[in-house]
C-alpha cells in the first residue's frame, strides 16, 4: 500500500497543482513543494522501514488481484534510486519556483514526472516497468518544448525520438521475454526461464533501450541538445534521475536475464565506457557554453558506471549504483547553478563571464564545490565510486584503467578550467550588480550539498544498502 | 429468430439509414442524425450482447462470441463518428446524404466482420465501397468529385481481382463459399489454384483497407471527403475489412496456407515503412492522418499471419478505430472552432492557449496513434508485436516498432505545433465548438482510460483469447 502511495503521490499532487494553477498561478509552486516534500518524508518512512527491519525488499501493488500489472517491489538496487528521485523532486521545484509561464502546468508536469520515474524504479511487472519508462517521456517532452530555451522546438523532438526508438526495441525484448517464459513479474524471472538461444537476442533488444537512456557511447547524441535546451529543472531531473534509468535497466534486467551474453559483452561495454569517459571529458573541456559543459561531463560520469556493470564483480556493480547515486547529486547541483547563474546573466557562454567570486560570492562558493564534487575531489561523493569502479577495473582489465585515468585527468581539467573561467578573474563590470542567492535558491542547493558531503564521506552507506542485491546479481554472472 | 439474429446489427444500421433518408425528403436533418445514431447505437447493442451470449451461429453470418465483437465496434464508431459531427452534419444542405451514406457503410463494415462466407464478405465490401465512392462525392469540390472518381476507378479493379479469386476458390470446393468449407479443401491440399485465389482476395482486402500499394486513393479521399465521412471510414470502415481478413486467414492456416498468409506479412512491412515515410512529408492534417492510415493497416496486417494469435488484430482495430474516429471528428472540432483554419498543421500553433481542452485530446490521440503507453493505442500495438515476436515473425514486430518510433516525426510534429509553436498572427477569438470538441474530449478522455486502466486490472482475459 506504501509503495503506491509512492507511485500515486506525486501523480496526484500534479492534478492538484494543475487546478491550482488554473485559479491562482502562485498557488501552484506552494503545492508543488507540499507534496515533494511529503514525498521525501514517505521516502524516508519506507527507507527506514526497510533497513530498520532488514527487510530485503519490499512489496506492494494489487498483489491480491491475480491479473494486474499494479506490481511494485523495492529492493536494495531501487530504494536508493527512489530517494535520490524524491530528493531531487524538492530540489526541482525549487529550481523553478519563480517560473511565471504557465506555472501550474509545468509544476503539474514536474512531479507527473517524478511519479513515472519513481514506478519505473519500483515497478515489479514488466509491462508495467514498460509503461513507466515511456511515461517518463510525456512530461520530459512538454518540459523541454513548453519551458525550455531557443532550441526547445528541435531538442524536444529529438529527445523523443531518440529514447522513443532505444526503448522500442527494448520492448521487443521485453515482449519475447514475457510470453516466451509467461511470467511477468519481473523478481521472479531468472535467466534458467529463457531458452538459451534467444538469450543473446533479448539481451542486445534491452540494452538498446538502456544504452540510449544511459547514455552509452556513441548513442549519446540527444543528451547534450536535450539538457541544454530544457529548463534547469528539467536538466536536474534528465540528468539526475532519467539517466539513471538506464544504469537501472541493466541491473535489473539485461544482466540477470542473459547473464553469457553479458559476459560476451563485457569488453564491448568496458571499451565503449571508456570512451565515454575520455570521450565526454575532452568534449567537456572543449565546450564554450557552460550548460553544454555540464551536459558533457555527464556523459563522461556515466561511462564509469558503464565501466563498472562490464567488470561485474559485487564491489564493481555497487560502485555502478555509487556512481549513479553521486552524479544524481553532482550534475543536479551543477545543472541548479548553471541555471541560477542563467537567470542572473542570461548568458552561458565562458568567454562573457568572470571574476563572479567579487560579486556572488555566495554562488560562486557553491559552484566551485560543485565543479571539485564534480571533478572527483576525495571527501565529496563523486570520489568513492570512481575509484572503486578503476580499481575494480583494473583487477579486470588491467592497464587499459590507463585511459580511465587520463579522463579523470581532463575532468580536472575542464571541472579547474570552468572554475577559473567564472568565479575567478577580475570582476567584470557587466557584472557588477548581480543580486547573490536568496534564501529559495540556498534551500535547493543545500539538500544537494550536505547529500555529496555525506556519500562522500560514508559511501558505504548507500554501497551497503545496494549491496545484496549487487552480490546476488554478481553470483548470477559468475564473478561472485 | 436464432437465424436472423447474426443479420440483426447491422439490419439495424441499414434501418437508421433509410429513416435518415426518409427524413431528408422532410427536410429535417437533425432528425436524420439522431434517427441513424439511435438505430446505430441499438444495432450496437444487440451485437454486444451477442459477445457474452453463448451459442450463437449462423451459416453465411456468425454472431457470438469474439465474432460480434467486431460488428459491434463497427455500429459504434459509426454512431460516435456521426455524433461527433452531427453539428455540421444538421446544418450542411447535404448532411442527410451523407448521415444515410456513412450509416450504411458502417452496417455494412459490420456486416463483413460477421460474413463467414466469401460471397457475403464480397458483396458487404462492396457495399461498403460503393457508400464511400458517394461520401467522397459529397464533400462537394471538384477535387471532391476527383479524388471519388479515382477510388472508384480503383476500386472497380479491386472488385475484378476479387471476383476472380472467388472464381479460383469456387473451382476447389465445389461451389461452396463457405469459410469453413474453404478450410476443410486447405487442410487436405492447398493446391496452385487455390493459392492463387486466396492471394487475390487477400489482395482485394487490403485494396478495400488501403494497404501499400492499393493505397493511393486514400489520402485524397479523406482529405476532400466531409469530415463525418472520413471518420466513419477511416474507423468503422477499417475494423471490418481487418477482421474479414483476420477470420479468413485463420480459415486457411494450420496448414500449407500459412506460406499463403505470408503474403500479408509483406504488404504489412510495406505499408508501415511507406506509410510512415509519406506521413512525414505532410503539410495537411487531414493527410497526415490518412498516409499514417496506411501505415497503421500495415500494423493490424502485421498480426494476420500469426494463426491462433491472430485475434490480436481484432483489439488492435477496436483501439485504433476509436483513436482514427477521435483524430476525424477532431479535424472536425478543429475547423468549427476556428473556421479560418486551413486545414494545415502549421495552423494548430497556439493551439494550446485558445482551446486548452482540444489541445489535450490532441495530444491524447496522437500519443494514442504513436503507440505510446497510457493510451489505447498502446495495447493494440503491444498485442500484435508481442504476439509477432514470439510467433516466429521478430521481424516484422521491429519493423512495427521502428515504424511507431517514426511515426512520432509527424504525430510528434503536430502536438508540438499546438503546444509549442508561437502563432504567426493574432487568430480570431476562440469559439465553442459544440458537440464536436465535445465527443473529441470524451474519445480522448475513453482513449486515456483505455490506456491507464490495464495497468491496474490487466489484460489477461483478452490475453488468454488472444496470446494462446
Amino acid at each position: 500500500m506504501i509503495l503506491t502511495l509512492l507511485a500515486l503521490l506525486p501523480l496526484a499532487g500534479a492534478l492538484v497543482a494543475w487546478a491550482a494553477g488554473a485559479r491562482n498561478p502562485g498557488s501552484a509552486r506552494v503545492v508543488a513543494l507540499a507534496v515533494s516534500l511529503a514525498q521525501l518524508a514517505l521516502t524516508a518512512t519506507v527507507a527506514v522501514a526497510m533497513t530498520g527491519a532488514s527487510h530485503a525488499a519490499l512489496t506492494g501493488g494489487l498483489t491480491g488481484m491475480p491479473d494486474s500489472f499494479w506490481l511494485l517491489r523495492l529492493d536494495g538496487l531501487a530504494l536508493p534510486l527512489v530517494a535520490l528521485t524524491s530528493l531531487l523532486g524538492v530540489v526541482a521545484v525549487l529550481a523553478s519556483w519563480r517560473v511565471g509561464d504557465r506555472p501550474g502546468a509545468h509544476f503539474a508536469l514536474l512531479l507527473t514526472l517524478q511519479a513515472a520515474v519513481t514506478l519505473v524504479f519500483m515497478a515489479d511487472h514488466l509491462v508495467l516497468f514498460y509503461a513507466a519508462w515511456e511515461a517518463v517521456l510525456i512530461p520530459m517532452f512538454f518540459l523541454i518544448g513548453g519551458w525550455g530555451h531557443s532550441g526547445r522546438r528541435h531538442a524536444a523532438m529529438k529527445f523523443f525520438i531518440y529514447t522513443f526508438a532505444g526503448s522500442a526495441l527494448m520492448l521487443v525484448g521485453l515482449m519475447i521475454v514475457a510470453f516466451s517464459t509467461g511470467e511477468l513479474r519481473i523478481s521472479a524471472l531468472s535467466a534458467g526461464m529463457l531458452d538459451p538461444g534467444i538469450r543473446t537476442l533479448v539481451f542486445w533488444l534491452l540494452v538498446a533501450g538502456f544504452a540510449v537512456k544511459v547514455p552509452v557511447f556513441p548513442l549519446h547524441t540527444w543528451l547534450p541538445d536535450a539538457h541544454v535546451e530544457a529548463p534547469t529543472a528539467g536538466s536536474i531531473m534528465l540528468a539526475g534521475v532519467l539517466l539513471k534509468m538506464g544504469g537501472y535497466g541493466l541491473l535489473r534486467l539485461a544482466l540477470p536475464l542473459s547473464p553469457e551474453a553479458a559476459r560476451v559483452a563485457a569488453p564491448i561495454f568496458a571499451v565503449l565506457g571508456i570512451i565515454g569517459i575520455v570521450y565526454g571529458a575532452v568534449l567537456a573541456l572543449a565546450q564554450t557554453d557552460l550548460k553544454r559543459l555540464v551536459a558533457y561531463s555527464s556523459v563522461a560520469h556515466m561511462g564509469f558506471v558503464v565501466l563498472a556493470i562490464s567488470v561485474g564483480t559485487p564491489l564493481a556493480l555497487q560502485a555502478a549504483v555509487l556512481v549513479m547515486i553521486a552524479h544524481g547529486l553532482i550534475s543536479a547541483l551543477l545543472f541548479l547553478v548553471v541555471g541560477q547563474l542563467y537567470d542572473r546573466t542570461h548568458t552561458r557562454s565562458l568567454a562573457r563571464l568572470g571574476g563572479l567570486m567579487a560579486t556572488l560570492p555566495l554562488w560562486s562558493t557553491i559552484f566551485i564545490f560543485a565543479s571539485l564534487a564534480g571533478l572527483g575531489l576525495p571527501g565529496l561523493a563523486g570520489f568513492p565510486g570512481e575509484l572503486l569502479t578503476m580499481l575494480e577495473g583494473f583487477t579486470a582489465w588491467g592497464w587499459w584503467m590507463a585511459f580511465v585515468a587520463l579522463g579523470v585527468v581532463v575532468a580536472g581539467a575542464y571541472g579547474l578550467r570552468a572554475i577559473r573561467h567564472v568565479a575567478q578573474g577580475p570582476a567584470l563590470p557587466e557584472w557588477a550588480r548581480l543580486h547573490d542567492l536568496d534564501a529559495i535558491d540556498l534551500a535547493a542547493a543545500l539538500p544537494l550539498v550536505v547529500g555529496i558531503v555525506a556519500v562522500g564521506v560514508w559511501p558505504s552507506f548507500v554501497g551497503g544498502v545496494a549491496a545484496p542485491v549487487m552480490r546476488a546479481l554478481a553470483a548470477t554472472l559468475g564473478r561472485g | 429468430m436464432e437465424t436472423f439474429l447474426p443479420f440483426a446489427p447491422a439490419a439495424f444500421g441499414v434501418a437508421g439509414a433509410v429513416l435518415a433518408m426518409l427524413f431528408d425528403a422532410w427536410d429535417h436533418r437533425l432528425a436524420a442524425v439522431i434517427a441513424a445514431i439511435s438505430l446505430l447505437v441499438v444495432g450496437a447493442g444487440v451485437a454486444s450482447w451477442s459477445i457474452v451470449a453463448t451459442g450463437l451461429a449462423g451459416t453465411s453470418v456468425r454472431s457470438g462470441g469474439v465474432v460480434s465483437l467486431a460488428p459491434a465496434v463497427c455500429l459504434a464508431l459509426g454512431a460516435l463518428a456521426l455524433a461527433g459531427c452531427a453539428g455540421s452534419l444538421s446544418v450542411d444542405r447535404t448532411g442527410s446524404r451523407v448521415t444515410a451514406l456513412a450509416t450504411l457503410a458502417a452496417s455494412a463494415s459490420a456486416l463483413a466482420a460477421a460474413a463467414s462466407d466469401i460471397g457475403v464478405l464480397f458483396l458487404a465490401i462492396e457495399a461498403l465501397a460503393l457508400c464511400g465512392y458517394g461520401l467522397v462525392a459529397l464533400g462537394g469540390t471538384d477535387r471532391a468529385r476527383e479524388a471519388a472518381m479515382k477510388w472508384f476507378v480503383q476500386g472497380s479493379v479491386a472488385t475484378v481481382v476479387f471476383v476472380l479469386g472467388t472464381a479460383a476458390l469456387i473451382g476447389r470446393t465445389g461451389g461452396s463459399l463457405n469459410y469453413d468449407a474453404i478450410a476443410g479443401v486447405a487442410a487436405g491440399s492447398l493446391d496452385g489454384p487455390m493459392a492463387v485465389g486466396f492471394v487475390l482476395v487477400l489482395a482485394a482486402i487490403a485494396f478495400k483497407l488501403g494497404a501499400f500499394p492499393f493505397h493511393s486513393w486514400m489520402p485524397d479521399a479523406y482529405e476532400t471527403a466531409p469530415p463525418a465521412a472520413s471518420a466513419v471510414l477511416a474507423s468503422a470502415g477499417k475494423v471490418g475489412p481487418l477482421a474479414a481478413a483476420v477470420w479468413l486467414a485463420l480459415a486457411v492456416t494450420g496448414s500449407a496456407g500459412e506460406r499463403v498468409v505470408r503474403v500479408v506479412a509483406v504488404l504489412a512491412v510495406c505499408s508501415i515503412v511507406f506509410g510512415n515515410l509519406a506521413a512525414l512529408r505532410q503539410r495537411s492534417l487531414a493527410r497526415l492522418l490518412a498516409y499514417s492510415g496506411i501505415a497503421q493497416v500495415g500494423y493490424a496486417l502485421v498480426g494476420v499471419p500469426l494463426g491462433t494469435r491472430s485475434t490480436s488484430v481484432l483489439i488492435f482495430a477496436v483501439l485504433y478505430g476509436l483513436t482514427a474516429a477521435g483524430s476525424f471528428v477532431l479535424v472536425e472540432a478543429l475547423h468549427r472552432t476556428d473556421p479560418g483554419w486551413d486545414g494545415g498543421i502549421k495552423g494548430l500553433a497556439g493551439l494550446s492557449r485558445r482551446q486548452p481542452a482540444l489541445a489535450l485530446s490532441l495530444a491524447a490521440i496522437m500519443f494514442s496513434l504513436t503507440g505510446i503507453p497510457l493510451t489505447a493505442g498502446f495495447w493494440g500495438k503491444f498485442l500484435v508485436f508481442a504476439g509477432a515476436s514470439v510467433g516466429g515473425y521478430l521481424w516484422l514486430a521491429i519493423a512495427g516498432v521502428l515504424g511507431s518510433v517514426v511515426s512520432f516525426g509527424y504525430y510528434g510534429a503536430v502536438i508540438r505545433s499546438a503546444y509549442i509553436d508561437e502563432p504567426e498572427q493574432e487568430s480570431a477569438p476562440a469559439r465553442a465548438g459544440g458537440a464536436a470538441s465535445a465527443m473529441t474530449v470524451g474519445i480522448a478522455v475513453a482513449i486515456v482510460v483505455a490506456g491507464v486502466a490495464p495497468l491496474f486490472f490487466g489484460l489477461a482475459p483478452i490475453l488468454r483469447a488472444v496470446v494462446r
